[in-house]
């Protein structure tokens, strides 16, 4: 059912990357260049298959509790977000986040960063932090909530 | 007479317009509501994480509830054959199909990701009453438009009996579910008896019939075909039964949590102190829903009065949306029992009553709901031959003969 | 490129170096993956053999100490500035006994229920609980009907009614969708404490014990065992397993 848009998404995706000729016509997505090496799997092969990659890793972090460092959403982020020229990140909307420039070009919304960060940042678990406040010292106890 | 003559309304008059664009005003009015609610986010109602259900399900509860009510009608008619109530058979089942709608449409928008309605549609937990619902409301619509079609295609008139049956079960199932919903939470002190399920039934008999009723009198009455007295005293007095069904399972509920000790609190907030939920239960629930109808209906003075009738049923609406406000809302506004006996406080609402005020988004996509069944309604009564061209005393007592053998339609 | 990289044969990757045959190996390509990803998954950190639990000493929790509600907040990015739509993953109840007035501060978060009502009610699935006992949220799948709220007996689940921005990288949550304590399960899945646990035994009174209550040389087993310890509203046999001590 959901794969039939999918279907039809990699086929025009594999029908612009493998012309070239009709490259100088078409206007082609500016895709922000990575960080690693290399990316979890072939390149060709993510542009066409990542969201099935994507699905079944969320579906194994969330129900079976197997986490990559790299293979995961932040993972994604980290080689693929960079700060831009004026030392910020560009936010989930900006048509300069990595995942954007393609999606916009092909006009597939997403909605993984209405709760996922789209910023890098350290993968697996935060220490807590020891400079927490004092006990008592917070401020998630409202005045008169308690009534 | 022995043939009923359905027509579709003219629907060409100022009033038939200047309806549609008060309708029509309503439901843009509910979606923009809608569209902010998605997007800004729920922060914009009345809803809390106190009181997570508020104005939207109140309204969108009793439009569904009404609608397999609405049904009952066409029921008695083809399931248990009587005959008198067959010319309206295909109103009511015209009311189940709008009023179901409107329902499910503020229910569906008022969900924290409405985009996502694809998932609760592949996506289930088959242990979830809420998700049997999921399937009893669409299969409802199935069921009853299927059940429209035999009555209104001559050639199939004869599977009208069978069809009907199998509408009237699913909408029994249906009302059923929907009463389970809050029936079966445990963990909420106003809630938790079985007896929410048949209650909500009676509810339903009585809500349906009352729009029913009232749609059916200003129908007739803009259109000047007549109505005759026998068709409309004989739904009034069922509506005065159903209304006192109500009241019936109103004490039954109450009487049986009464009883048992660790209700009393709940008890007493729901029916002593608990305000506008107090005022809600026996001014909106007990008097609107169930004494003042009865008293319309059937006092001397009133009983044989057009005008009783139509007051009476817009009692029975203002009570049933009371008494849904004050199941509802006021279920939650008690608050839940962690430490059972003990004293408790927090930053995070624990044993204090909680507050809930609708805001105006919310109460928009409700009106929008209700609007959207009046829409439907309308303009299916305009397109199709769903109202008897004469409702008059004459035409509605046939001699006595079993039901679907003999209606001609004459859809001109 | 020579090597093969998890879940693809070579001959799936020459089909798709060619671009003539791209049109092809899509459409069964979905079923590819799939088989050949099989074979590469990895032990799954939530194991049928546990059941995840916390034991509470409320002897030991004092009144004013709410490190483990901040720690809970720094780690999971919630935060409550006191209104009603404000969400609350952990919270201090003050539950005083009518009679003695005898007082106690209480932790109360997710019970993580073997039979919970939030997960029988859930119309899609996404609430859930995992094969270690810990009841989650799949908020990929969650609709935001609120159901489960309406069924949880201890009010442990929030709404989101706001955007959210800053989420940590493994704490997304975000508006439309309802959330709970997860036990930090990022962190158990590490091998970690939760942070409430952590919290509480570094700058509180150490009230918190986490472990499995499968295993019995656990230290969660061997002071339940050493000591009566209540569940919340046991009565409606869902089998928190949050046990509490000292109530």
């Amino acid at each position: 059912m959901a794969a039939i848009p999918r279907i039809l998404l990699s086929l025009l995706i594999a029908a612009v990357a493998a012309a070239p000729a009709v490259a100088g016509r078409l206007p082609r997505p500016e895709i922000p260049a990575a960080k690693g090496a290399h990316c979890v799997r072939p390149t060709e092969w993510m542009r066409k298959n990542h969201m099935q990659l994507l699905m079944r890793l969320r579906y194994e972090a969330v129900h079976d509790g197997i986490r990559h460092r790299q293979e995961s959403l932040p993972g994604c982020m980290n080689c693929h977000v960079s700060r831009l020229a004026n030392g910020t990140y560009p936010s989930a909307n900006s048509p300069q986040f990595f995942c954007n420039a393609c999606h916009r070009y092909v006009g597939v919304s997403i909605d993984c960063f209405s709760c996922h960060t789209n910023r890098p940042g350290p993968v697996g678990p935060a220490p807590v932090k020891a400079s927490a406040p004092a006990p008592g010292a917070n401020g998630t106890r409202p005045a008169g909530a308690a009534r | 007479m022995s043939a009923i003559h359905y027509r579709e309304i003219e629907g060409r008059g100022a009033g038939f317009w200047v309806l549609a664009a008060l309708l029509a005003g309503l439901i843009a009015a509910g979606l923009t509501a809608a569209w902010f609610m998605e997007h800004i986010g729920h922060v914009i109602t009345g809803m809390t994480n106190q009181v997570v259900w508020g104005m939207p399900h109140v309204i969108a509860v009793f439009l569904i509830v009404a609608a397999s009510g609405a049904l009952n009608t066409a029921s008695i008619a083809s399931v248990f054959g009587k005959v008198a109530y067959k010319p309206l058979a295909r109103l009511s089942g015209l009311l189940a199909i709008a009023l179901l709608s409107g329902g499910l449409l503020v229910l569906v928008l008022d969900l924290g990701r409405p985009d996502r309605l694809a998932v609760a549609m592949t996506h289930y937990n088959f242990r979830s009453i809420f998700a049997w619902n999921i399937f009893l409301y669409t299969g409802f619509l199935a069921v009853t438009g299927a059940y429209l079609w035999v009555m209104m295609e001559r050639r199939l008139n004869d599977h009208t009996r069978r069809v009907g049956t199998a509408a009237f079960l699913w909408r029994l199932i249906l009302t059923t579910g929907t009463g389970s919903i809050f029936g079966f939470l445990v963990a909420r002190q106003p809630y938790d008896e079985a007896i929410m399920a048949p209650m909500f039934i009676l509810m339903s008999f009585a809500f349906g019939l009352a729009i029913l009723l009232l749609v059916l009198m200003s129908a007739c009455k803009a259109t000047g075909r007549p109505l005759g007295d026998a068709i409309v005293m004989r739904l009034k007095n069922l509506l005065g039964v159903f209304a006192a069904a109500v009241l019936y399972f109103l004490l039954a509920f109450h009487v049986t949590k009464l009883y048992q000790a660790e209700f009393d609190g709940a008890e007493a907030f729901l029916l002593r102190d608990g305000g506008v939920y107090t005022l809600l239960f026996w001014g909106g629930a007990v008097f609107l829903g169930g004494v003042l109808p009865m008293l319309l209906f059937w006092l001397p003075q009133t009983r044989r009065s057009r005008a009783a009738v139509v007051w009476g049923s817009l009692s029975v609406v203002a009570g049933g949306l009371a008494l849904l406000y004050d199941i509802i809302v006021g279920g939650q506004a008690w608050p839940l029992s962690i430490f059972p006996g003990m004293q408790v406080s927090s930053s995070f609402y624990d044993g204090v009553v909680n507050a809930y005020t609708p805001s105006l988004p919310e109460c928009a996509l409700g009106l929008a709901g209700c609007a959207w069944a009046a829409f439907v309604t309308l303009f299916a009564l305009k397109l199709l031959p769903f109202m008897p061209q004469s409702l008059a005393d004459d035409a509605v007592e046939p001699p006595a003969r079993i039901a679907g053998a003999g209606a001609t339609d004459a859809a001109a | 490129m020579n090597e093969p990289i998890d879940g693809i044969d070579a001959t799936r990757r020459r089909v798709l170096g060619a671009a003539a045959l791209v049109a092809l190996a899509v459409a069964p390509g979905v079923s590819l993956i799939a088989a050949a990803d099989a074979g590469q998954r990895r032990a799954a950190a939530a194991r049928p053999t546990r059941r995840f639990g916390l034991l509470i000493d409320t002897t030991r929790c004092k009144r004013s100490c709410t490190a483990c509600v901040t720690a809970c907040s720094a780690y999971n990015g919630w935060s409550n500035q006191g209104r009603p739509i404000d969400p609350q993953w952990i919270r201090k109840v003050e539950v005083t006994e009518p009679v003695s007035g005898l007082s106690h501060s209480v932790p109360v978060m997710c019970q993580h229920c073997a039979a919970p009502a939030c997960v029988e009610v859930c119309p899609t699935g996404a609430s859930f609980k995992r094969a270690d006992g810990i009841v989650l949220v799949d908020r990929h799948i969650c609709i935001g009907c609120r159901y489960c709220m309406m069924a949880c007996p201890y009010k442990a689940r929030s709404f989101v009614s706001e955007d959210v921005s800053g989420q940590r990288p493994d704490a997304p949550r975000g508006k439309g969708t309802v959330e709970g304590c997860t036990l930090c399960v990022p962190r158990v899945d590490a091998g970690e404490l939760p942070a409430c646990v952590e919290a509480c035994s570094r700058q509180g009174g150490g009230a918190m014990t986490f472990g499995d209550l499968n295993d019995p040389r656990s230290a969660i087993r061997r002071a339940l065992a050493a000591y009566p310890a209540v569940q919340l509203r046991a009565d409606l046999q869902m089998d928190p397993g949050v046990r509490y001590q000292g109530l």
